[in-house]
């Protein structure tokens, strides 16, 4: 379990993060959604122990700001888009390799190191392409990358921030396939700007506006609270019932179009 | 994985490559009756090239990782001329210098890195940004460093030589800060290869490897700085060496993973200042033209890989 309390993360001279105190399940698919600028990035990489903070952050019971990176890059995973410069560009199974550094204990990967990412690798279906690099790849191709990346070494804990940005329509439909296989047997923090694919997957919601937490519950609280959400982003929301599973629609078209 | 495997056969076919390079530059083209004064200069000479040739590699390569830029090294990033400036206000001030010269490249190699990084972090950061800070920086020194030698002419005309670089002015007394200096460049490799993988992903993936980016960075930059200066202050600007060897080593591995391109860089940029100071020091010798520096023949060929690189990179972007 993730256990936040009283968390300030200041830049320069504005707070992106205040006053957060939240708990986030284990074993469940959290969705951090919010305005841009809400903080939700900035909420992950506090949890990651990229940004210093105020407050505290227990990870299983490991305070973050007092655990070594060492050990917080064993149990969870950060991972965000990634760039790289054309001439250094790293080939697909040597960034796989670098993501599975935290756990392999030689300088070089011992072969049980190799067969991990092997087997990671055909479960992303980026086993194909294990010499290109990624520059050369889809965003599609680059995202399931990034995923496999993030798995590597076994972490018990995957924070995504924007899984699904620069992700067209047909990938995002195999992104939430792959995110349902992973929490089975690991917890998901993800943060999104696309409140319709959060309610898709969502088991647990934080809703943030101006870095601090508004909303927390489960998806029935989620869609009995639909009030906080649309005061937030100052839009509409309905929820729809579609193939059986209740999602939430935002109607910013609507309501544009509605109003003049 | 066989691919490895391959790789490290590579690496040391080079290493190889290399002992035979320097037996032969020791021995061969030499008569029976040598004065032994002139096999002893030679050996001195030849051990120096090598080991210059190391550190300027590895830290070539520290620097293209660390900073995430392919086009940068000791020199384009203004660390040559800002130590050989330095050195040349030194030995105008004082006589005594042997010892402490070292130490004084070191002071004006950092400040000039520190000079160029700001600025470029400033103008953006980007790859080319480093360039051009770089190109700011190292001509201000460089101009400095011109306009000093001609004072220095009459002080001491044995420095003019560091302008253009070359191992003309090897000496004995140098080899034991060489050897020191190798050692602890080849030192830090084993800490900082996979570190410095990872920062290739970008910080904020480095702290998710577990390692915290800013510091493995630093040292990696401090590394190169401080040791190519010391280089700088014995055999002066050799330029484009430590840009070269990691695009060849890189070439050569079909690999980025510093775990290997790092100590080949080392060997190709040994191997390659070999190469260049024997024809500086035979071939136009012998065709009657005298010994020319062997920083003009690498800054000849490396030049053009140079503007090789960047046509490269950009032709796609600058249309």
């Amino acid at each position: 379990m993730i256990r936040i309390k009283k968390l300030r993360v200041r830049y320069k001279y504005v707070d992106a993060v205040r006053d957060v105190t939240l708990e986030i399940p284990v074993g469940k698919i959290t969705c951090i959604i919010g305005p841009n600028g809400a903080g939700k990035t900035t909420l992950l990489r506090s949890i990651s122990k990229i940004v210093k903070f105020d407050g505290e952050i227990y990870l299983d019971g490991l305070e973050v700001s007092k655990t070594p990176l060492k050990t917080i890059s064993k149990i969870l995973s950060y991972s965000t888009s990634v760039y790289l410069p054309d001439l250094l560009s790293l080939k697909v199974i040597e960034v796989l390799k670098i993501a599975r550094y935290p756990v392999s204990k030689r300088f070089f990967e011992t072969k049980r190191d190799l067969e991990v990412i092997l087997r990671t690798a055909k479960e992303f279906k980026i086993d194909g392409f294990l010499e290109k690099k990624l520059s050369e790849l889809s965003s599609g191709e680059l995202q399931r990358v990034i995923l496999a990346m993030s798995v590597i070494k076994d972490p018990k804990y995957l924070l995504l921030d924007e899984p699904d940005s620069h992700v067209d329509v047909s990938n995002k439909a195999e992104l939430i396939n792959i995110l349902k296989k992973l929490v089975v047997s690991k917890t998901i923090v993800l943060t999104t700007h696309d409140v319709l694919f959060a309610s898709i997957i969502g088991d647990y919601f934080v809703l943030m506006n101006n870095g601090r937490v508004v909303f927390v519950g489960d998806r029935k609280e989620f869609f009995e609270n639909n009030k906080v959400l649309e005061e937030t982003y100052g839009t509409r929301f309905y929820d729809v019932k579609l193939g059986g599973v209740l999602v939430m629609v935002p109607l910013y078209v609507l309501e544009k179009y509605g109003n003049s | 994985m066989t691919r490895d495997t391959h790789r490290l056969i590579l690496l040391f076919s080079l290493l190889a490559a290399l002992f035979i390079t320097t037996y032969a530059s020791l021995f061969i083209g030499s008569a029976k009756h040598i004065n032994p004064l002139v096999m002893e200069y030679r050996y001195t000479r030849v051990i120096e090239v090598v080991l210059a040739g190391l550190v300027l590699g590895v830290s070539g390569a520290y620097l293209q990782s660390a900073l995430r830029n392919p086009l940068v090294d000791h020199y384009i990033l203004g660390i040559g001329s800002g130590a050989l400036f330095s050195v040349y206000i030194f030995i105008l001030f004082s006589s005594i210098y042997y010892l402490i010269l070292p130490f004084i490249a070191i002071v004006g190699g950092l400040t000039a890195l520190f000079l160029t990084i700001t600025i470029a972090e400033i103008i953006g950061g980007s790859d080319i940004s480093y360039v051009l800070a770089g190109i700011g920086v190292n001509s201000l020194f460089a101009g400095l460093a011109h306009l000093l030698s001609y004072l220095i002419l009459v002080k001491n005309p044995y420095a003019l030589y560091l302008l253009a670089g070359g191992f003309t002015l090897a000496s004995p007394d140098y080899k034991i800060p060489l050897i020191i200096s190798t050692i602890i460049v080849l030192a830090t490799y084993p800490f900082l290869a996979k570190p410095l993988n990872a920062l290739l992903l970008g910080d904020e993936l480095v702290y998710q490897i577990g390692y915290n980016p800013r510091h493995y960075r630093l040292l990696a930059i401090i590394t190169a700085g401080i040791f190519s200066s010391v280089i700088v202050s014995y055999f002066g600007l050799i330029g484009f060496i430590g840009l070269v060897s990691p695009h060849i080593s890189r070439f050569l591995l079909r690999t980025g993973d510093n775990r290997f391109v790092i100590p080949l860089s080392g060997i190709v940029s040994a191997l390659l200042l070999l190469i260049t100071d024997d024809l500086a020091r035979s071939v136009f010798v012998n065709i009657g033209i005298g010994e020319v520096p062997a920083g003009s023949i690498v800054a000849v060929i490396g030049a053009p890989f140079f503007l090789f690189l960047i046509l490269s990179r950009y032709r796609g972007v600058l249309h």
